[in-house]
């Protein structure tokens, strides 16, 4: 028993099985597709899948956003801690502010620059009946919330501390208020922020003139007739940094504080393909999942654009069920003769019956396409306390990096769909467009939620041209989006 | 097209396959291809998936070629082992997915069927119950003991023990021939 068992086994080892013409080349192919698309871990990191790239691209960027911010954090003031509050009260007013209030205001006053001392020396000496009390009060009334605030505050200092001179002399007190007002000038350029802006961060509530200046027709001349007290929308929702009013330039002529916001983003993609010469193909392709990132410059103001750079991974699927048919012959009885008397069986005919195998595949092609992209996008926001909203439209800029799967040509039959077979530019414009929603967690921060569209003409090779015998000839739209889950720092930079 | 078995050939494939070489890759994938598509043959029953479990089978051993141990066996064998596997594995996705393609295989190419008897002999023992044959491919021509096919497989040795003897049996049954006439008659055939 044991004979057979060994025969046996030793035949089948050696069994290696009939090769099949081109076979090995199918096989293949759908080998390295997916080696393509499924590397290993240790693979190099281009050749990871997208989501753990853009996942990767985006936890780098956060970072150095992170890192870089933070550094010029250090040496230049953030617009959003520069918050000076002007009480809009006059002398007799001061007793609202408080001892300790009361008690820095004058020793503030003493780091002031000489300016600032010799005008109050000026105003004590020129003043007939101004009381000390009237000295100090628009000091008391001024105070500065933060360190950072300090340089806007003392320039108006100066300023109350002449007006509340009652100076006799408008020459001596214009040529006063010419040297504050220059020195006004020089501070308010590094600390003032901008007005209201796209980010929609800050919004005009009320204008507070305070009485003194109101009263002086000459302040209305003066910087401080163009300064305004802005305050933020919903101060009482906030959080203290961001509830504090913000003095903010509103002359047009002044130098402004642009602001810019960096991006990241990343998120799943989805596409779609459509077959626009044989439209009832398009059955055949359905919309699958992929991912992608990037990263956005937004600007600001009158200039609400974004530019940037992103690498995107689009799949859709072509599915399909496919049937062949091999003529066949096996061995078997051809003929039987029977004798219906008896039953007995007179004759049997062996030999190969022809017959039809059918053999059918169900085939699912996961077709990528992979792209950097150079979005450019206008921007309209809208603002809701901490929340923004907000539409964008825009064109992308896209270069093809990659592509790999199957299609349908013409024919019907199932073409490569690679890099070789795509059209020859690799460049194409996409229109876009984007709606998102945002949440400032923090006065530098926002995370946002967001869906983008385009749609692309997408055709093979060799379409419109005189296509070489047997290359795949097909028109086709693809349509494609993501939803972006994105994390943006605000910075400022100086115009000068 | 080259065999495995050349030593230096061997090393150089290996070191291009695990760099991720695709040219590497296609060498070792042109030497493998008709062992593995043997011993896939033999284990699954559908020809429609056999195609479907190359493919698959050579994924994996491309994708976990550090895997590979040179010192525990010979790369064929490594391979080999990763082709069962994935025959059984697959096997057991389509039993549980019944509307799959099943269908009984009858030979493609007429002249194989009255030229190759081996051929012949492997699709025969294709009729005996999936478990059976399973468990005969693994002991008696792959030389898994059957404590090897219990964990390959997920049965105790005692049950691959069973089933080994029922596939011999259905051999013997099926064939209607003592073990010496099944010598006989495979000398025949040489």
């Amino acid at each position: 028993m044991k004979h057979w068992d060994d025969i046996l086994g030793k035949r089948l080892r050696g069994f290696r099985g009939k090769d099949v013409p081109g076979q090995a080349d199918a096989i293949w192919d759908n080998i390295d597709t997916a080696l393509g698309a499924r590397p290993t871990l240790s693979a190099p990191f281009w050749k990871r899948n997208a989501f753990q790239m853009a996942l990767a691209a985006a936890i780098a960027t956060a970072v150095v956003i992170g890192l870089a911010v933070r550094q010029d954090a250090a040496t230049v003031p953030p617009i959003d801690a520069v918050a000076t509050e002007l009480a809009p009260k006059n002398g007799p007013s001061t007793s609202d502010a408080t001892p300790s209030e009361s008690m820095e205001a004058p020793a503030r006053a003493k780091d002031l620059n000489d300016v600032a001392a010799s005008t109050e020396s000026e105003a004590a000496a020129t003043a007939t009946a101004a009381s000390s009390e009237a000295a100090t009060a628009p000091r008391q009334t001024t105070s500065a919330t933060g360190s950072t605030a300090e340089a806007p505050t003392e320039s108006a200092q100066e300023t109350y501390a002449t007006t509340a001179s009652d100076i006799p002399s408008k020459t001596s007190a214009r040529a006063d208020l010419e040297a504050s007002k220059k020195e006004a000038e020089t501070k308010t350029d590094s600390a003032l922020p901008l007005a209201v802006n796209s980010f929609g961060d800050v919004m005009e509530k009320n204008v507070i003139i305070p009485d003194f200046i109101d009263q002086n027709p000459l302040l209305k001349e003066t910087t401080l007739g163009a300064l305004r007290v802005l305050s933020l929308l919903d101060a009482g929702r906030l959080d203290a940094a961001m509830a504090t009013p913000m003095l903010v330039d509103m002359n047009d002529v002044e130098p402004q504080v642009q602001r810019l916001a960096i991006r990241a983003y990343t998120g799943p993609t989805w596409s779609h393909f459509s077959n626009l010469d044989r439209p009832d193909q398009s059955d055949y392709f359905y919309t699958d999942l992929s991912a992608g990132g990037g990263l956005m410059l937004e600007f600001d103001g009158a200039r609400p654009w974004s530019i940037g750079l992103a690498w995107n991974d689009y799949v859709h699927n072509l599915q399909y069920t496919e049937t062949t048919e091999t003529t066949i012959s096996t061995p078997g009885v051809i003929s039987l003769v029977i004798d219906i008397q008896t039953g007995d069986t007179l004759s049997m005919t062996e030999g190969a019956i022809p017959g039809i195998e059918q053999r059918t595949r169900y085939v699912d092609h996961h077709n990528r396409f992979r792209a950097f992209s150079i979005p450019l996008e206008w921007r309209q926001v809208k603002s809701l306390n901490r929340f923004q909203f907000g539409v964008g439209l825009g064109a992308t800029v896209q270069i093809r990096s990659g592509a790999s799967g199957r299609v349908l040509n013409a024919e019907g039959l199932v073409v490569g769909y690679s890099d070789d077979n795509l059209s020859r530019g690799r460049m194409a414009v996409v229109p876009t467009a984007r709606a998102f929603a945002g949440l400032r967690f923090a006065p530098a921060w926002r995370l946002d939620l967001g869906i983008t569209a385009g749609v692309q003409r997408h055709a093979s090779r060799s379409y419109g041209g005189a296509p070489a015998q047997g290359s795949p000839s097909w028109q086709g739209r693809l349509v494609h989006g993501q939803v972006q889950f994105g994390l943006s720092r605000f910075v400022s930079r100086r115009q000068k | 097209m080259e065999e495995f078995g050349n030593g230096t050939q061997e090393a150089h494939w290996l070191a291009g396959c695990i760099k991720g070489d695709r040219s590497a890759q296609r060498e070792a994938f042109d030497a493998l291809l008709p062992i593995l598509r043997g011993v896939i043959r033999r284990y699954t029953r559908s020809e429609a998936d056999v195609q479907d479990i190359i493919q698959e089978s050579f994924i994996r051993i491309f994708k976990n070629m550090n895997q590979f141990d040179a010192s525990k066996g010979a790369f064929t064998s490594w391979s080999t082992r990763v082709a069962i596997n994935t025959a059984i594995n697959e096997g057991k996705k389509r039993a549980r997915h019944p509307n799959a393609n099943h269908e009984v295989h009858v030979p493609v190419d007429p002249d194989a069927i009255q030229n190759m008897a081996l051929e012949d002999l492997v699709n025969t023992l294709k009729g005996m119950p999936e478990e059976q044959h399973l468990v005969l491919n693994l002991h008696l021509v792959d030389g898994f003991n059957h404590n090897e096919i219990g964990d390959m497989i997920g049965i105790t040795s005692e049950v691959s023990r069973q089933r080994l003897s029922r596939a011999r049996k259905w051999v013997r049954d099926r064939f209607d021939l003592s073990g010496n006439e099944l010598v006989s008659k495979t000398q025949q055939e040489r």
